[in-house]
């Protein structure tokens, strides 16, 4: 059976201001972010829970210095 | 650059507040103030967005034109305000606070003649949605009875469990990091320590334990300092409307005793004989929740009232509410004294 031909996806012209090498170093870039460390920080955090912070103290009977 | 015809604004989140003899900005975006002058703030506090600056300093009798100028500068170059053409899409900040737990903050003392049951208070604080728990343990208690009850908080919407005890106890570094291990919303603090220091105790966490060489006592008062005021959206509006320290704060003593702060001097009931739920509806007890900064002598002359949480007891004395224990800013000298008297 003969498959449909796809429409082409839709193109972003790229910018002819922005010269090749931004471009390139962009989608690079994009690509060398280490997300995995980065899940595993935030799980760290707020997968148990441990939103540490808010928004007042409690009391403040202690003040080191 | 400043134009006459323009208006000055502050952004919303930056907030004028005027003391007796100082006032300042709190920038709630940033976690920061300014401090001002009183004219600076008259000046801020104009109908900005109905005059123009030009209108501005003819309401000033022109006198202030050149700081007015220099100010409008320095409070725009620092993220404080703008310039604008046409001040009409730009609102001020509501003023309404809510919450949805029914209880925010909650201390909880302990020590060795307590005879009330903790785990059940625990549990009673869970289902009225605390959010910060802070337990006082006074003397050579069982830490295996305290750390078992606080297992039925395990699973709970407590946000922030502190836990503080004596360094008398004695308590070994393992015993330490496994309780930090098992409650991973638990922050130790071990007081009447040698020293004040911060351990860490896991590799690769940011979680410490906290040790001061101060002493916690039944009546601890709390301490005011300019590093401990907390300058936030929720702070912010929460002191507008309430008493920001006792709002919504349940407070269970030693003896079990139900009160609106461990160390004030009213029992409203004992967790032996009555609900924390029950006792929070009452009229009698809600009444500290209302009486805000801005209702209470010299609190209300002072430019910190809406960062400075305090717990202090306020009693009414010829009309007028006072706290019990003030603070040393004297917010009539611009100061901040070594006694308490103003």
């Amino acid at each position: 059976m003969k498959t449909k031909n796809k429409k082409p996806q839709v193109s972003i012209p790229e910018n002819e201001a922005i010269s090749f090498d931004l471009h390139y170093i962009t989608s690079v870039q994009k690509k060398e972010i280490p997300r995995e460390d980065f899940k595993v920080e935030m799980n760290r955090y707020y997968g148990k829970g441990m939103i540490m912070d808010f928004y007042k103290n409690n009391s403040n009977i202690f003040h080191d210095e | 650059m400043m134009n006459n015809e323009d208006h000055f604004l502050l952004f919303s989140t930056c907030i004028p507040v005027k003391g007796h003899e100082s006032s300042l900005i709190m920038d709630l975006d940033k976690s920061e103030y300014l401090e001002i002058p009183n004219e600076l703030y008259d000046i801020l506090t104009s109908d900005h967005f109905t005059h123009n600056i030009k209108k501005i300093k003819s309401l000033f009798n022109n006198d202030y034109d050149e700081g007015i100028n220099q100010y409008f500068q320095f409070l725009v170059d620092n993220h404080y305000g703008f310039y604008t053409s046409n001040p009409s899409p730009f609102q001020k900040l509501p003023l309404h606070f809510d919450s949805p737990h029914k209880i925010i903050s909650s201390v909880v003392a302990i020590n060795k003649e307590s005879k009330y049951d903790l785990t059940n208070v625990f549990q009673q604080l869970d289902k009225l949605d605390c959010q910060l728990l802070q337990i006082r343990i006074y003397d050579h208690i069982e830490m295996g009875e305290v750390i078992e009850a606080l297992k039925v908080l395990k699973k709970s919407s407590i946000r922030i469990i502190e836990l503080y005890f004596p360094a008398f106890l004695k308590l070994s570094d393992e015993v330490l990091k496994k309780i930090i291990v098992d409650f991973p919303r638990i922050l130790i603090t071990v007081y009447g320590a040698q020293e004040s220091k911060k351990n860490s105790v896991l590799k690769n966490s940011s979680r410490v334990i906290r040790y001061t060489d101060q002493q916690l006592l039944y009546d601890s008062k709390e301490v005011y300092s300019t590093d401990l005021f907390t300058v936030s959206h929720e702070m912010y509006l929460e002191a507008v409307n309430y008493n920001a320290g006792l709002h919504r704060k349940v407070c269970i003593d030693h003896e079990g005793n139900i009160k609106n702060y461990v160390s004030h001097n009213t029992i409203f009931g004992n967790v032996k004989d009555n609900l924390i739920a029950e006792i929070i509806q009452k009229e009698e007890f809600k009444e500290k929740y209302y009486l805000k900064n801005d209702i209470i002598e010299k609190c209300k002359d002072c430019q910190f009232r809406y960062m400075c949480l305090s717990n202090s007891d306020v009693e009414k004395k010829d009309e007028n509410y006072h706290k019990i224990d003030t603070c040393t800013y004297n917010p009539y000298k611009n100061t901040w004294d070594q006694s308490n008297t103003i």
